[in-house]
């Protein structure tokens, strides 16, 4: 059944694919309906298989997106890890300022299975200052809000060791601020909410495919500094939220102890002439939990008319407060994306992955060789 | 029928067939070489420069320098104002275009420009919205409207 669903879903996004984002005007209101959709199909070629723990995957095998549980298995093709159909629809005054739109993603990862990812209403209380309400993405990283739509993106699968995290949404407001200083745009965004997942896809990766986990990020409070000018954009970012688990599979029905996070990023990007460059890097403060987690990015990429090659590295590491084993390792990324039409695009990515944790680490990766294409439209 | 028959009657029947492709490229010839100007209403005092023309219409900014919000307005996706417009004052192929649009639309960024058919619409609707911003042809301009960028 849940293939049906995902071939059902699917067959929808081909069927609505050839319609182009259209808007209906009805009583001063004017409705808009658009969409995004990833066909990928994915491979793993070599790697290695760590025999201390096994999570019921089949590895050698690579992860494409912690948080949707995205992993590729060794031995034959896969379609669902990368694939994913999403729907918008928007209603707003005829004036522009006041909007309420909804967004719906149906994930092969999930083998089909659709997900309420933004639900809010914009109130545009002048040309710089917005304010938003409902559920939407957690600004984590650069991309993490566009995260979902292949077409605006350079890579079929952003790099997993950064753009890998267990909560992606949240329920709660924002107030963005935008403005101009000489040269510069900026952009201030302040927000706040929390969110509980249930079933936590990033967990399942580490506590087994048939395990159980909701997890909980409260009081979350965050600041995100956007300036940018011709050819050079910087971002910085603070979150700070409790967190909580709860391993549902192992029994347990309350979530643990309230942990603090503190969660900074840094992410720095330049365009001159057809070259495009950037670097990402984040620092997550869980001492009062674990210890810390370090990730980076760099990736560099060249734009030749409709083709657009691109090369990055991603590392992730920890530092644990005990003498546990920390978790280290690191993926290259060769892409080559070619522009179809206007709204269409191919795109062919290797990635290999190594893992660099030392031997006794509970829930080692180990390495993966994969290789990856896609096929990616907005309509 | 002989070779050199068929020939007879493709030569004349051509001309026909292809006449109307010819206009096609012809009329397509003359909106490339047309100047695109960007216009404004006549009550909107704000003064803009390419350069804040090109953050309105990639979303960076949603805002007129007096802090009033802007109204977008641009052309259907296979409009030929649109592509030349995009390639001659955005400096942006409509493929990078529609990537930056569908982060804007995607991520709550902002919404969508308002979409217009043709010039005399988007005139229109400029000349009737204090805060509305849109481009036309050069030649299409009149005293309903006032230009900003050229």
């Amino acid at each position: 059944m849940p293939f049906q669903r995902a071939a059902f879903l699917f067959a929808l996004g081909a069927l609505l694919c050839p319609l182009p984002s259209h808007a209906v005007d009805l009583q001063g209101l004017e409705f808009t309906g658009s969409g995004f959709m990833t066909l990928a199909a994915g491979r793993v070629f070599g790697g290695t298989r760590d025999a201390a723990v096994d999570q019921g995957f089949h590895c050698p095998c690579f992860i494409s997106d912690y948080a949707q549980r995205g992993v590729y298995e060794a031995g034959h093709w896969q379609a669902g890890p990368d694939s994913k159909l999403g729907l918008q629809g928007s209603v707003s005054a005829a004036d522009g300022r006041f909007s309420l739109t909804g967004q719906a993603v149906s994930r092969g990862a999930a083998n089909g299975a659709a997900n309420l990812e933004w639900l809010y209403a914009t109130v545009e209380l002048s040309g710089n200052l917005t304010v938003q309400l409902g559920r939407k993405r957690l600004p984590l990283f650069s991309y993490s809000e566009a995260q979902d739509v292949g077409y605006a993106l350079p890579w079929i699968h952003l790099p997993p060791q950064l753009y890998g995290w267990e909560v992606v949404n949240y329920d709660g407001g924002s107030l963005v601020w935008r403005d101009q200083w000489a040269q510069w745009n900026g952009t201030v965004q302040v927000f706040g909410g929390s969110e509980t997942r249930k079933d936590s896809g990033f967990w399942r990766i580490y506590n087994g495919r048939n395990s159980r986990t909701d997890v909980r990020w409260s009081d979350i409070l965050g600041t995100e500094l956007s300036v940018s000018r011709e050819w050079f954009s910087a971002r910085v970012v603070r979150i700070q939220s409790h967190t909580q688990n709860k391993l549902v599979s192992l029994g347990e029905t309350s979530f643990s102890e309230r942990k603090r996070q503190v969660i900074h990023g840094l992410s720095l990007g330049a365009e001159v002439d057809n070259w495009f460059a950037r670097g990402e890097f984040l620092y997550i403060d869980r001492r009062d939990d674990y210890g810390k987690d370090y990730a980076n990015l760099l990736a560099i990429g060249y734009r030749h008319g409709p083709w657009q090659p691109l090369l990055s590295r991603a590392i992730y590491r920890q530092r644990l407060n005990t003498d546990s084993v920390p978790e280290r390792h690191g993926t290259w990324s060769a892409v080559l994306r070619y522009d179809l039409t206007d709204d269409s695009a191919i795109k062919a990515q290797l990635d290999l992955w190594k893992d660099r944790t030392a031997p006794g680490y509970g829930s080692m990766h180990g390495d993966a060789r994969q290789f990856t294409v896609s096929y990616d439209r907005v309509f | 029928m002989r070779l050199t028959d068929i020939l007879c009657r493709l030569r004349k029947a051509l001309p026909r067939a292809l006449a109307p492709l010819v206009l096609l490229l012809a009329a397509h010839g003359a909106i490339a070489e047309e100047e695109m100007v960007v216009i404004t209403n006549l009550e909107n005092a704000n003064a803009i420069d390419r350069a804040y023309v090109i953050k309105v219409y990639t979303g960076a900014v949603k805002g007129w320098p007096d802090g009033s919000p802007i109204f977008l307005l641009d052309y259907g996706q296979d409009s030929e104002l649109r592509k030349i417009f995009y390639a001659k004052v955005i400096g942006k192929s409509p493929a990078a275009m529609r990537a930056i649009w569908s982060q804007n639309i995607f991520t709550g960024k902002a919404m969508p420009p308002r979409v217009t058919q043709e010039d005399n619409e988007m005139k229109r609707i400029v000349a009737g919205n204090r805060n509305a911003i849109g481009y036309i042809r050069a030649s299409q301009i009149d005293r309903t409207i006032k230009v900003v960028d050229r």
